[in-house]
C-alpha cells in the first residue's frame, strides 16, 4: 500500500482552524457567563438602590412629623424649612449616596399632607444599564449623577388627648358595684339630650377602657358592664368576674357575660406627653370669694387667668366659675364642697402639686364635659374624686393615680374622659364617655393615618 | 550526475519504509491523542455546560425571587389592613379598597398575586412558602414581635419561601430562599 504523505501546509491549516473554533467557542461561553454575571450584578445593585429609597423616604417623613410636632416653634418656616404658599420644603442628605426631599402641604391644619421622595445614587455601571421592566423607577439625574427615586404620600392627623374613654398607663381596677361604661356625643342630639347631656336611651358603646400595661389582669373588669372595647399592652390580660360583661351594646344589654369576641386586644401602645405649665403672663392673680346665685363660694373665678400657690377649701366650701377662666395652681388642690361651673362659664385647671381632691357635689357644670378640663403636670401623682357628687369634665394627668370612691347606693356619674396613671373604682360609678371630646382639647401629636407610594 | 540502479532501489525502499511507519505508528498515536483530546473536550464541555445551566438557573431564580419580594414589600407596606390569614395565603384590603391576595399553591408550586380580580404569578418552582403575622408591639428588650392573635392586630407580615429547579434530576446549586418581615404602614383601628 502506498499512502501519500499528508501535506504539511494542509495539516497546519486544519489545526489553526480547529484552534480558532475552540477558542471562539470558549470565548462565547466566557462572554455569556460574564454577561450573565454582569446582568445579575446590575439587577442586584439596582434592586438594592430601589429598596434603599425607603429608608430615605421614611427619614423624610420622620423629619416632617418631628417638625410638625415641634411645639416650641410658632411657625413651620424654621430650622431650614422654606415656604411657598401653604407648602413647606426641606432637602436633607441621609448618607453619601442618598438624600430626601420632603414637603408639608398644610392647607388643612388638622390633616397635613407629607410628600417625601427618597433618592439613592446608582453606581456608574448600573446607571448605564437599561432599567428592568418591573418596579424600577426611571433614573433621575441630579447634578452629574444618576439616582433612583421613589415617592410616598403620607396623610397625617392631629390626634387629640381624649380619643378614648378611660386610658391609663398602669392598672385599671373596677372593684365596685354596678360599675358601667358607655358613651354619648354631646355635639350630636341623636346621641345626647337636646342640651347635649348624657341620655341613657341614646347611649352608645364606645366606653372603651384601655391601658398600656402588659401585666396579667392589667384591667380588672370585675362585675362591671363595659359597653366598649378593652385594650391592654402586649401580653396583658383582662380579668372579668362572673357577672362582668364587655362588648357591644347588644352584647351587654343582652345579658351576655365575659368579653365579646373581637372586643379585646393587647396591642395598646401609646405615649403620654407631659403637660407644660403655662406662663403667668396676663395673670389676674388670686381669685376672691363671693356670692353667686345666692350661694357663698370660697373662690369665684371670672374670665381670665388666675395663678395660685395652692387651693384649700375645707369645711365644705365651694368654688364657682362664672366666666371662661384658666386657673394655674402650683401646689395641691383640695375642694371639699365641690366646683360649680355656672352656665356660660368654663374652667381650664392646671395642677402642679402632688394632690387633687374634689369632694362634695363634685364638678357641677350641667353635665357639659367640654366646660371643664383639668391638666395634671408630671408632679401631680394623686387624684381623689367625689364620693357623692358627679364629675363632668375631661381629665389628663398621666402621672397620677386616680381613686374614684363612692359610699352608699347612690350612683356617681362621670361624664367626659380621663387619662391617668392608674384607676381604682370602688363605688357605684357610671362612666359616660363624651365622644365630642375626640375633637376637643389641645392636640397631642400628629400621627400618620395614610401611607401610599406614588 | 548519474545514479546507479542499486542506489535508486535503496532510496525507494527507504521511502516506502518511512511511509509504512508513518501510516501505522502515527495513526495509532494520532487516534490516541485525538481520543484523549475528545474526552477532555467533552468533559470540559459537559462541566462547563452544567455550570452555566446552574448559573443561569440561579440567576433566573434570583431574578424572579427578587421581583416577587419587591412586589410584595411595595404592596404590603401600603395595604390598609389584613382581612384573611392562612399560613399559605394572606388577603388584605389595599389602599384603593380592593382585595389583594397572595396565595401559595404547594401542588402547583406557584405563588400568585390577585388584586381586584386580576391574577399574576409571582413565583414558580416554589417548594415552600409560609406567612406569619405579628402585632405592632415588640417584646421587652428585643426585636421579637408578639404574634397577632386576631386580624385587626396584624401590623407585621413575615414571609419565608424557597424555590428550586432540577438539573439532571438534582437540585444542587439551583435552590434559593428568601425571608422578609414587612411592616404595614397603615393600620386599621378597631371600629
Amino acid at each position: 500500500m502506498n499512502l501519500q504523505p499528508v501535506s504539511r501546509r494542509t495539516t497546519s491549516g486544519n489545526i489553526l482552524i480547529v484552534t480558532i473554533f475552540i477558542a471562539a467557542a470558549i470565548g462565547i461561553v466566557l462572554a455569556a457567563a460574564l454577561t450573565l454575571v454582569k446582568s445579575q450584578n446590575q439587577a442586584v445593585a439596582r434592586s438594592q438602590a430601589w429598596n434603599a429609597c425607603i429608608p430615605a423616604i421614611e427619614a423624610g417623613v420622620e423629619e416632617a412629623l418631628a417638625h410638625i410636632n415641634n411645639k416650641t416653634e410658632n411657625t413651620l418656616e424654621v430650622n431650614g424649612w422654606t415656604k411657598n404658599g401653604q407648602t413647606y420644603f426641606l432637602e436633607r442628605t441621609v448618607s453619601a449616596d442618598s438624600f430626601f426631599r420632603v414637603s408639608i402641604i398644610n392647607t388643612n391644619d388638622q390633616l397635613p399632607v407629607i410628600m417625601s421622595t427618597g433618592f439613592v445614587r446608582l453606581g456608574a455601571l448600573v446607571a448605564q444599564a437599561s432599567p428592568p421592566p418591573l418596579l424600577a423607577a426611571a433614573n433621575t439625574t441630579v447634578g452629574n449623577n444618576q439616582y433612583v427615586a421613589r415617592a410616598v404620600q403620607v396623610i397625617a392627623k392631629r390626634q387629640l388627648l381624649f380619643v378614648k374613654a378611660m386610658v391609663a398607663r398602669d392598672k385599671i381596677d373596677m372593684n365596685g358595684n354596678n360599675i358601667s361604661t358607655d358613651s354619648y356625643d354631646s355635639s350630636n342630639p341623636l346621641y345626647s339630650t337636646p342640651n347635649g347631656t348624657y341620655d341613657p336611651a341614646k347611649a352608645r358603646d364606645n366606653g372603651d377602657v384601655s391601658t398600656v400595661s402588659g401585666v396579667q389582669n392589667a384591667i380588672n373588669v370585675g362585675n362591671a358592664n363595659i359597653k366598649g372595647r378593652v385594650r391592654t399592652g402586649p401580653g396583658g390580660s383582662v380579668r372579668v368576674g362572673p357577672n362582668g360583661s364587655v362588648g357591644s351594646k347588644a352584647w351587654v344589654e343582652g345579658g351576655r357575660s365575659g368579653v365579646q369576641p373581637g372586643w379585646f386586644s393587647d396591642d395598646m401602645n401609646v405615649e403620654f406627653d407631659d403637660i407644660l405649665r403655662p406662663s403667668d403672663t396676663g395673670s389676674l392673680g388670686m381669685p376672691g370669694s363671693g356670692r353667686v346665685n345666692n350661694v357663698n363660694y370660697g373662690y369665684v373665678l371670672n374670665s381670665g387667668k388666675y395663678v395660685m400657690s395652692s387651693v384649700d377649701l375645707g369645711g365644705g366650701q365651694k368654688m364657682a366659675i362664672v366666666g371662661n377662666a384658666t386657673l394655674i395652681v402650683d401646689g395641691s388642690v383640695n375642694i371639699t364642697g365641690g366646683l360649680d361651673i355656672i352656665p356660660g362659664g368654663s374652667l381650664t385647671l392646671y395642677v402642679k402639686g402632688p394632690n387633687l381632691d374634689i369632694g362634695g357635689s363634685g364638678v357641677n357644670n350641667t353635665r357639659r364635659s367640654t366646660n371643664c378640663t383639668i391638666y395634671g403636670l408630671s408632679t401631680l401623682t394623686s387624684i381623689t374624686l367625689p364620693n357623692s357628687g358627679d364629675f363632668n369634665g375631661a381629665l389628663y394627668a398621666p402621672s397620677a393615680d386616680m381613686r374614684m370612691t363612692g359610699g352608699g347606693n347612690a350612683e356617681i356619674n362621670w361624664c367626659g374622659a380621663c387619662v391617668t396613671r392608674s384607676v381604682t373604682m370602688t363605688g357605684h360609678q357610671k362612666f359616660h364617655y363624651d365622644e365630642a371630646l375626640k375633637a376637643f382639647g389641645p392636640p397631642a401629636k400628629t400621627v400618620v393615618i395614610s401611607w401610599v407610594e406614588l | 550526475m548519474s545514479v546507479s540502479p542499486a542506489s535508486r532501489i535503496t532510496s525507494i525502499d527507504r521511502r516506502r519504509r518511512r511511509q509504512s511507519a508513518l501510516s501505522v505508528a502515527e495513526v495509532v498515536v494520532a487516534l490516541g491523542l485525538t481520543g484523549i483530546l475528545l474526552i477532555v473536550l467533552v468533559t470540559i464541555s459537559l462541566t462547563t455546560g452544567r455550570s452555566l445551566a446552574e448559573m443561569f438557573h440561579y440567576v433566573d431564580l434570583d431574578h424572579y425571587n427578587r421581583i416577587a419580594l419587591d412586589v410584595m414589600t411595595r404592596d404590603l407596606r401600603q395595604v390598609r389592613y389584613l382581612s384573611d390569614y392562612q399560613t399559605n395565603s394572606v388577603s388584605f384590603v389595599d389602599h384603593s379598597s380592593n382585595t389583594l391576595t397572595f396565595a401559595y399553591s404547594p401542588t402547583n408550586r406557584l405563588l400568585t398575586r390577585v388584586q381586584a380580580g386580576r391574577t399574576n404569578t409571582l413565583l414558580k418552582d416554589c417548594d415552600f412558602l409560609r406567612f406569619e403575622i405579628y402585632q405592632r408591639t415588640p417584646q421587652s428588650n428585643s426585636y421579637t414581635l408578639y404574634t397577632a392573635s386576631q386580624l385587626t392586630n396584624c401590623k407585621v407580615i413575615s414571609v419565608t419561601w424557597s424555590c428550586s429547579r432540577s438539573l439532571f434530576g438534582l437540585k444542587a446549586n439551583t435552590e434559593q430562599g428568601q425571608t422578609a418581615r414587612i411592616v404595614i404602614r397603615n393600620k386599621k383601628e378597631a371600629e
